[in-house]
């Protein structure tokens, strides 16, 4: 798909690729799920959309090779009166993680169910989220865990925003779709109570009413939250469900003859065991508008004592040429209910103001990549203001051929920062990164492709790190056996470098190297022509360059059936 | 010793569940691999396998210790939408003891896939200091894979039970196991049982028709390393078992099981 191992993508687009990936669906279906796929690109959910059947989707030659893939993938069926799907996943890394998730639909219903514990919590359930949805033509009804995705992430958004990359020129124009039964493993982000959405013909209202019980404390006025979502020690069982949320959302969005309107409103209500409360609420009105080849779109957010946050950009798209240009303006202290907006910092005091622009071209196998972010970080309640600076820019160039793929990248990011001894003090330095990486893909035969990656970081000028990967991957119908090596020699943690893990279904982890390493990895995975697989990970790590001594061993298994 | 044995496997309250002698035999598994009424307790989704009434008990010492025997008995039978059945349980001596009663729902939802859910009550009396009881929720899952294969297990005490007014907690148990069926006459199991406080649990084992009337288990469980064997005769509709497992600080442990299927 093109992201980074250093990438966060959200679980849901994860689960919603594996749905159809793995599971046949009705060509409704499938679309519904395609579209909301949030990495994706606005061209990709225009031909999804406008395709009338699945043979006119499938070879459509438009699509982005992460679409045509998924497309690929699809097996449709007319009608599906009852689907279940149920995953279990063990890890074993540093003490045990489990993971069983059941997702299905019967007739006009669908539901979810996820029960996870992460390694040294004693409830078997520690994170336990269900819900269950009811569609009709036009309404659509939860209860039980969900997220409303409104607007471009600036009050309501789902749990990961969109990264700073070379594909952000995918995920940054796409809007938020509305409401959606949460699926997410992420402990901290779901409203729980019901949600609903009508459309109508004065535009869809999405609505939010929830009572969430979160982690965290209430001090000084302000909500110190719990993200971490672990529940192992003293401290953590303290903050454990101390918070009450009372929330309740709506939007309204519609096409109108200039474009595509909407508005966005929620009120909060927090509340600690002590009865000390904190009560927020927000506004914002989005939009988009299509203009020849320009779509223009923003969001600006109004929360009380705060200046408006606001977000806009405009993508330029033609067949060999795309654009996109955005600007982000942040006061401090503007996040609220479930802001998750495009930012170089994510801290609720920081505010920033930023700017964004991303170009990609197409020209035969090639295709070329550049983004810039240029960011200044706003702190108010600093003694003395100062304002660090950050900058960011990459270039990528890819060609691409049956058997052969070539990669090479170049990102340099230059960050202002403050060294305080004692006040007033303050000397500001320089800190840079660069990070460089290639790889060549070979595809010999259908069944078998080799991958080598060589990634290197440089940390202001002293500190280094070097990254090898050599990957095999080898496929028959029954089954699948994918093998790594990564050797690493890293001076220090600034200068870390990432590599994909061998994800199981669902997964989407990076290996982070900080230190002299080797690590050897093996994933199986077995597939049956009766709806179901099973995968095994297992990976050894050496702390030096030499194989010296016993590795920490780390493993994996998981297993998908679908009913 | 008892100080040893609690400190090596029976480490809480309600630790020691009601097995059946085929599953104990075939490695020290909870699933309920053999269709006994005993094994409703740890496995609900197994109550979906009786098609008759079925009554099963079960008896035995642990590491050979008095003070570690067990009695249970359960009835299993088909009702108008499912399957249910109930049982009871007593481990311990006269000093400590504890009770277990169950009462288990379950239902086949298509020829793939069964599940089961439990009401437990727990009840813990101590001579001369007390008792205490707790309800538990424990529910399981029997998944077809294909025609030799099975995708089994079951979240133990779900609901997070404590008991006493110090709110000690009840295990939790995680299993998932897989049963493997290579030719009509063998079965083979790998179980994962996952104690919330403690290691991990791999258990493996297998069964084998020596006769049309004679069965034989064995199997080995690891962290601490138990190894098992067992047989079981039947007779008409009256199925006897017996089960041993290995210790390697202590002596061996002893089940004695009997059932009866109603047809």
């Amino acid at each position: 798909m093109g992201y980074d191992a250093e990438t966060s993508v959200s679980e849901e687009d994860l689960i919603s690729a594996q749905q159809i990936i793995a599971t046949p669906v009705t060509f409704n279906a499938a679309r519904s799920i395609l579209t909301s796929i949030s990495i994706l690109s606005l061209t990709d959910i225009e031909i999804i959309n406008s395709s009338k059947n699945i043979h006119v989707l499938k070879t459509n030659r438009d699509l982005s090779p992460a679409a045509e893939y998924l497309v690929q993938s699809i097996q449709t069926v007319d009608q599906l009166p009852i689907s279940l799907s149920v995953r279990e996943r063990i890890s074993f890394n540093n003490g045990v993680r489990h993971y069983w998730r059941a997702q299905g639909r019967s007739r006009s219903y669908h539901f979810g169910i996820l029960l996870e514990k992460d390694p040294w919590e004693k409830n078997i359930a520690d994170h336990n989220s269900i819900y269950v949805q009811w569609n009709s033509e036009n309404v659509q009804m939860i209860t039980g865990d969900h997220q409303l995705i409104g607007g471009y992430g600036l009050i309501s958004w789902r749990t990961v925003a969109a990264h700073k990359g070379f594909e952000t020129i995918n995920t940054l124009p796409r809007q938020g779709k509305g409401i959606t039964g949460y699926r997410s493993s992420n402990e901290y982000w779901c409203t729980r109570g019901i949600g609903g959405e009508w459309k109508t013909d004065y535009g869809q209202v999405s609505f939010s009413l929830g009572r969430t019980y979160r982690d965290g404390t209430l001090e000084n006025g302000a909500v110190k939250l719990d993200i971490t979502g672990q529940h192992i020690t003293a401290s953590d069982l303290h903050q454990q469900n101390q918070l009450l949320e009372n929330a309740a959302t709506v939007m309204w969005s519609r096409d109108l003859q200039f474009g595509r309107l909407g508005l966005l409103v929620n009120t909060q209500n927090i509340e600690d065991p002590s009865k000390k409360q904190v009560n927020a609420a927000s506004a914002s009105m989005f939009g988009s508008k299509q203009w020849n080849n320009w779509h223009i779109f923003g969001e600006s957010a109004f929360i009380k004592h705060t200046t408006p946050a606001l977000f806009s950009g405009a993508l330029f798209k033609s067949k060999a040429l795309k654009y996109l240009v955005s600007w982000r303006y942040y006061p401090t202290d503007y996040r609220t209910y479930r802001t998750q907006s495009f930012s170089e910092w994510t801290s609720s005091a920081a505010g920033e103001t930023g700017i964004f622009q991303n170009v990609q071209v197409k020209y035969g196998k090639n295709k070329l990549s550049i983004y810039s972010d240029l960011a200044e970080k706003i702190e108010e309640n600093n003694p003395v203001v100062y304002n660090n600076l950050k900058s960011e820019t990459g270039i990528r160039w890819r060609w691409q051929s049956k058997k052969h793929h070539f990669l090479v990248q170049y990102k340099k990011s230059n960050q202002s920062e403050e060294n305080q001894t004692f006040y007033p003090d303050i000397t500001a330095y320089d800190s840079y990164k660069i990070t460089t990486k290639g790889l060549y893909k070979y595809k010999p035969t259908r069944k078998l492709d080799l991958r080598w990656q060589i990634n290197s970081t440089l940390y202001n000028d002293n500190q280094k790190g070097l990254g090898f990967e050599t990957r095999m991957n080898w496929q028959t119908p029954s089954l699948i056996i994918t093998g790594n090596w990564i050797a690493a020699k890293i001076d220090d943690f600034n200068s870390r470098v990432y590599f994909w893990e061998l994800n199981l279904p669902g997964e989407m982890n990076s290996v982070a190297i900080s230190e002299d390493k080797q690590l050897v990895g093996v994933k199986i995975q077995i597939k049956s022509k009766k709806n179901y697989q099973m995968y095994m990970r297992w990976r050894a790590v050496w702390n030096n360059l030499s194989f010296i001594g016993t590795p920490e061993q780390r493993s994996a298994l998981a297993l998908q059936i679908i009913f | 010793m008892y100080v040893l044995c609690l400190s090596t496997y029976l480490s809480a309250a309600f630790e020691h569940y009601p097995a059946d002698p085929a599953a104990v035999g075939s490695g020290l598994i909870t699933i309920n691999i053999q269709a006994n009424a005993i094994g409703i307790f740890a496995d609900p989704a197994s109550v979906t396998s009786f098609q008759n009434r079925h009554v099963g008990v079960s008896s035995g010492k642990r590491f050979g210790l008095s003070l570690l025997k067990h009695q249970s008995a359960a009835l299993a039978f088909p009702v108008k939408n499912g399957y249910a059945a109930f049982g009871a349980s007593i481990f311990g001596d006269e000093h400590y003891s504890e009770k277990m009663w169950c009462l288990i729902m379950g239902r086949q939802f298509s020829d793939r896939l069964s599940i089961g859910m439990g009401l437990m009550y727990y009840d813990l009396q101590i001579k001369n200091y007390g008792q205490a009881g707790s309800w538990g929720i424990n529910v399981g899952w029997n998944m077809k894979l294909d025609d030799t294969l099975y995708w089994r297990g079951y979240w133990r005490n779900i609901n997070g039970p404590t008991i006493g007014s110090a709110r000690e907690s009840l295990p939790q148990v995680l299993v998932s196991a897989l049963t493997y069926t290579p030719i009509p006459q063998a079965n083979v199991i790998v179980e994962w049982e996952q104690d919330t406080i403690y290691d991990s649990r791999v258990k493996f084992g297998g069964q084998f028709n020596l006769l049309p009337w004679v069965t034989i288990h064995t199997g080995h469980a690891i962290s601490p390393g138990q190894t098992t064997a067992g047989i079981e005769i039947n007779y008409k509709q009256i199925i006897i078992n017996y089960a041993l497992s290995t210790h390697s600080h202590l002596d061996l442990s002893h089940w004695l099981g009997l059932g009866f299927s109603f047809r």
